[in-house]
């Protein structure tokens, strides 16, 4: 049975060990995890002002704020008591107590800004939501907090079709200074704009090594679509995935904590940006990647990571290859390189393994000379004209066998004088119908030399 | 150790009582890290499963629904008016306690209806309102809803368990090694990092994929 994460393990096996008071400190502190990040020199959203009381709520300059904004209280959890402006409007707004002010011939109309859903909030609003952060009714244990004003991120292009009204986050769940999983979350119209996958946001399960989403989960069930429209979710392409991993990384080491959330948004401007942190991340991220959180968590648990590149690396190795797993399933067609070992088979028991050019320019598979010699495959059934690097020649036809990637073919191939090339067989796109070319793979090793700069010139 | 007790003037029923209590902790233990039922907190299911057993099952859920709506209906009507969170939440204990006063003469007594236990459990029930009402303003109205369901689920759990005479027959007769299980299980169960029966539901296609 696959190993999923679930509350008791969390808490048990790994938020515990993994944190000291001082961590959980800074982490369950929204402001203290921005001081901390910035002194690391961390991107994170800019801080405009904060409330800590009723006095300080009365003094401040409303005029210094920008016309959008987050409202967020210090401690909050969960995405509550988050309140997003987008515009202002100046003295436009009826007020609500406009009875009472005309009454002592006062100014009735009052500043607003404007919600996502596009309805007005006024100043009175704001103060009375700040209020309401600070006598803690969003917080932690409920102990009085402070509100804070923060920057508002840009949102991509890429994003913006996908998420209804707020902004789209990254979570990237680390462990031991890896990545293990992360998903894309998409706020959605029931969650108010909000990225928390428990207010009805959607999270969409991303490929570690690449970046690319796979499969969804909306209130706990896979899907494939943003709900409501015709969207899939599946292949869209993160951009800067490197980074976003690093940055991921980095916040984990400055706070000093093991395991861990790391919310990252990306800014239009400027680029991703560390939105927050979390201590308990929430488990139905391996809805949203079809995957066991724990089987990860034990793989990596213990590894000696010597930097933050190195963590990357590492979990882009384990953890990715998913999506061609899936791709695989889907189209029911093999995922290969452009380069493949391959195995021949000839008269008798006689094999030949070597490495092939997976060439869909070639429309029959050719094979060196000396190998079909090796392999007795000396039934020539007829000859076809072909042309090659070395224009046009007649080539013998042979009845020939073949593995790759635990596909067995059976297929007519042409022999040519291949000696002085780098591969010895050409896989042309007649044998190549059961499978699906990535020309991102395939520079691995050759007779256990790496290729990848090899300066032999690369003819076919 | 009963005998003891009952010789110095703490009657049987007593004793009885305190010993159901790490019971009913335990069992809400269980039912939380194994099964996965939610609820709020030890207290709630505890204190709830208790008055349930003085007022008898159907009169305590009757009284229990009666003080969770009034109480927020009130709770409604009093956010129109700006108030503080506390003076707010005492007029909401207020109205409770009032409407609770109202309708109780029109409620069908039975015989396990015990005074003065059974106005016990009344105040229970609506001093339970401060925090029901704080998770409502964190959480909203839906998620309160579910948690207030588990957790009645929860409370009747605890009833029928404390109330099971099999059961109050073994603690009056062996309380040493009634505490001696509880301690156990919880230590057990305090290191237990299995999945819950909730969680089998919940990750099911990630499971049986």
């Amino acid at each position: 049975m696959p190993k999923v994460l679930g509350i008791n393990a969390r808490n048990l096996l790994y938020i515990k060990p993994s944190h000291t008071r001082r961590s959980l400190r800074i982490i369950d502190n929204k402001l203290l995890t921005k001081k901390i990040l910035e002194k690391q020199a961390i991107p994170i959203p800019k801080t405009f002002g904060f409330i800590s009381s009723a006095k300080e709520l009365s003094q401040f300059d409303w005029n210094a704020l920008p016309s959008s904004f987050a409202l967020k209280p210090n401690r909050g959890l969960g995405g509550q008591g988050i309140l997003v402006v987008f515009g202002k409007k100046k003295n436009k707004v009826e007020s609500k107590r406009f009875l009472l002010l005309r009454a002592f011939g006062k100014n009735i109309f009052e500043d607003a800004w404007i919600k996502a859903d596009g309805s007005a909030v006024t100043l009175s609003d704001i103060k009375n939501h700040i209020q309401n952060i600070v006598d803690g009714n969003f917080s932690l244990g409920n102990s009085p907090d402070i509100a804070f004003f923060e920057e508002r991120i840009k949102i991509l292009k890429l994003f913006k079709e996908y998420s209804y009204k707020g902004i789209p986050d990254i979570r990237v769940v680390i462990y031991n200074s890896i990545p293990v999983m992360s998903q894309l979350r998409l706020p959605t119209k029931e969650s108010e704009g909000k990225a928390n996958l428990h207010l009805g946001a959607v999270g969409v399960g991303i490929d570690m090594e690449t970046g690319v989403t796979t499969q969804a989960v909306h209130h706990d069930k896979p899907i494939t679509h943003l709900p409501g429209t015709k969207l899939s979710l599946r292949g869209i392409q993160i951009p800067e995935w490197d980074n976003i991993l690093k940055l991921a990384i980095k916040a984990q080491r400055a706070v000093k904590s093991n395991f861990l959330g790391v919310d990252i948004s990306i800014d239009r401007d400027r680029g991703p940006i560390i939105l927050e942190l979390n201590a308990r991340p929430g488990l139905a991220i391996q809805i949203a990647n079809m995957a066991p959180l724990k089987e990860r968590l034990e793989r990596v648990k213990g590894l000696k990571v010597t930097s933050i590149k190195k963590g990357a690396k590492i979990g882009q190795d384990l953890f990715g290859g998913d999506l061609e797993g899936e791709v695989e399933e889907l189209s029911g067609k093999k995922v290969i390189g452009f380069r493949e070992q391959i195995t021949l088979f000839g008269e008798g028991d006689k094999q030949h393994k070597t490495f092939a050019k997976i060439d869909t320019g070639a429309y029959r598979t050719s094979i060196c000379r000396t190998i079909a010699d090796e392999l007795s495959l000396t039934n020539i059934l007829k000859y076809k004209p072909a042309r090659g690097a070395l224009g046009k020649e007649d080539r013998p036809i042979i009845d020939l066998t073949f593995e790759l990637d635990g596909e067995k073919i059976r297929t007519e191939a042409s022999i040519a004088s291949r000696e002085h090339m780098t591969h010895d067989v050409i896989v042309g796109r007649r044998d190549l119908k059961r499978f699906l070319i990535d020309p991102s793979r395939g520079l691995g090793t050759l007779n256990g030399v790496s290729t990848k700069n090899d300066k032999r010139p690369s003819n076919t | 150790m009963i005998d003891f007790l009952t010789q110095n003037g703490i009657p049987q029923y007593a004793t009885l009582w305190i010993l159901m209590l790490p019971i009913a902790a335990t069992v809400v233990v269980v039912s939380r890290q194994i099964i996965g039922i939610k609820g709020f907190g030890i207290t709630m299911p505890v204190l709830f499963g208790f008055s349930f057993a003085s007022t008898g099952l159907e009169m305590g859920i009757m009284i229990m629904l009666i003080v969770l709506l009034s109480g927020y209906l009130i709770r409604s009507l009093l956010n129109n008016v700006r108030l503080l969170y506390l003076p707010k939440t005492a007029l909401v204990i207020t109205g409770a306690a009032v409407t609770a006063l109202a309708v109780s003469p029109l409620l069908p007594y039975s015989k396990e209806f015990q005074f003065p236990l059974a106005a016990f459990a009344l105040v229970i029930f609506v001093l339970s309102l401060e925090q029901f009402y704080a998770f409502l303003s964190e959480r909203g109205l839906k998620k309160t809803t579910a948690v207030t369901i588990e957790t009645l689920a929860l409370s009747i759990i605890v009833f029928l368990i404390t109330t099971w005479e099999l059961l109050q027959g073994l603690v009056i007769d062996h309380p040493i090694l009634t505490i001696l299980a509880v301690v156990a299980t919880n230590l057990f169960l305090g290191k237990w990092t299995g999945l819950r029966l909730s969680e089998y539901i919940r990750f099911k296609d990630v499971i049986f994929k």
